[in-house]
């Protein structure tokens, strides 16, 4: 030893070395589960799978269980029981329920009517699988009945309470984002530092990828042709989220016009101002509670109303043009087209 | 031999160890960056004429320099089952859940990977 230190010392860096690089190298691990009535799909990074694999089904589960409390279909969920004492009584909730619900009403606030979660009525009444719209008096007759304001929250009391009969809240158009945000939350809490959360097209990203470079998320061509040009753009996102709403999810034609999902809740009708939009900001609460809004705002005031809020978007309007906000302009790359 | 040995110095044989354990950990680092993915990316030529989800059992037949090649995809792992080639060590190196399967005489190139989207994490929309 005495007489080769040097030798010795190198021999000792190079096993040591090699023996950490292996031992603290984090790879990615990812599943995907039918919940929410969508896909979601989780990917996480870390040194250690079995770890990685639990964390990944304890956020599963968290998910999960937050769908049920809010699932506008099942007669048992949290959001049903508000729906059914309309005009009643106000109805206790659990905590994230109730956070949701604040989310919500803070987005149809702040857009002016534009995101309504009580727009619930007026959705049932259109039927795009089976390609059936309502009739103007049927819209007419409902449409009073969608009126943010007329949610009552009572924080103090964890309740929640709707207040004209027949009235119907439907949480579709923010649950996801906020499910994001609670998987992320779960992750955090089980040691858990970089991932990305795929509920659909809700998507958060937290910390970077293993290689050091943030995770990159494709926007979808919203006039789509063929499987080559699927991806409008794509932008990287560190401890961020990103919600898209796009008139090609469902809709229906009828004698030559497309009627979609996105209902101006003022109209009770589509909303034909945007063809796409996604935004993007620190939380999926804000950025699936906002998609909508600007959507049906168009680029004109939506891009107000998001200098405002302080988030960012791209937005395809009706012709086609793109509108990209300041804030993600050197984060995105738009694919080259043929 | 012997002499081999004892004429060597310790130096001589720390650098034989140096040499060693590089190699071994060469070995782990050079597994670990065959390429993954969820999807069977099969080239003729040059050209990406396939993408197939590993996740998905099935069988193809291709065209190729030396007549029709058949691949399997099955239980997440891909080979090529039968190929018009000389030697047949496309065939030989049997089921791969990473890397590449090369059929030189043929100008296929069969690569675990991730079709398009492969730069992608995730798409929204």
């Amino acid at each position: 030893m005495t007489r080769y230190p040097l030798l010795y010392l190198i021999m000792l860096i190079a096993v040591t070395s090699a023996i950490s690089c292996t031992g603290n190298k984090a790879s990615t691990y990812k599943k995907t589960r039918p919940l929410m009535d969508t896909i979601v799909s989780i990917t996480v990074a870390s040194a250690d799978k079995d770890s990685a694999e639990k964390a990944i089904d304890s956020a599963l589960s968290e998910i999960e269980r937050f769908g049920n409390l809010i699932d506008f279909y099942s007669d048992k969920s949290e959001l049903s029981e508000i729906n059914r004492n309309a005009g009643l009584r106000p109805v206790r909730v659990s905590p994230e329920t109730m956070d949701l619900i604040v989310n919500a009403v803070a987005a149809a606030e702040r857009s002016g009517g534009a995101f309504d979660p009580t727009v619930g009525v007026i959705v049932r009444l259109w039927d795009f699988a089976n390609r059936k719209m309502p009739s103007d008096d049927e819209i007419k007759l409902l449409l009073p009945l969608v009126n943010y304001r007329d949610i009552i929250v009572d924080r103090d009391n964890s309740t929640v309470f709707l207040k004209r009969k027949g009235m119907l809240m439907d949480l579709g158009g923010i649950a996801k984002g906020y499910a994001a945000d609670l998987a992320v939350e779960s992750f955090r809490r089980n040691g858990i530092s970089s991932g990305l959360v795929a509920i659909a097209g809700d998507i958060r990203a937290f910390g970077l990828k293993p290689d050091g470079s943030e995770w990159n998320v494709g926007i979808k061509n919203p006039r789509q042709t063929s499987d080559k040009d699927e991806i409008m753009a794509k932008i990287r996102l560190k401890d961020r989220a990103i919600s898209t709403a796009g008139d090609y999810e469902r809709f229906f034609i009828l004698s030559g016009k497309k009627y979609h999902h996105i209902l101006d809740p003022k109209t009770g009708y589509p909303a034909y101002k945007s063809i796409s939009v996604s935004v993007v900001a620190d939380t999926g609460a804000l950025t699936d509670g906002f998609d909508n809004a600007v959507f049906v705002l168009g680029p004109e005031k939506g891009l107000k109303l998001l200098k405002e809020m302080g988030l960012d978007a791209v937005i395809t309007d009706a012709n086609g043009a793109t509108h990209v906000t300041d804030g993600i302009r050197e984060k995105l790359t738009f694919e080259k087209r043929d | 031999m012997r002499n081999a040995i004892k004429s060597t110095t310790i130096a001589d044989r720390v650098l034989l160890a140096l040499l060693v354990i590089s190699s071994l950990t060469g070995m782990f680092y050079s597994r670990d960056a065959l390429s993954k993915g969820e999807d069977v990316l099969v080239e003729i030529n040059g050209k990406l004429t396939y993408t197939l989800p590993l996740s998905q059992d099935r069988e193809i037949t291709v065209n190729a320099s030396h007549g029709q090649a058949t691949i399997e995809i099955k239980d997440g792992r891909v080979k090529m089952k039968q190929a018009e080639c000389g030697n047949h060590i496309c065939m030989k190196q049997g089921w791969i859940k990473s890397g590449s399967i090369v059929c030189l005489p043929n100008g296929i190139v069969i690569t675990i990977g991730n079709g398009r989207k492969k730069d992608l994490d995730a798409v929204t929309g």
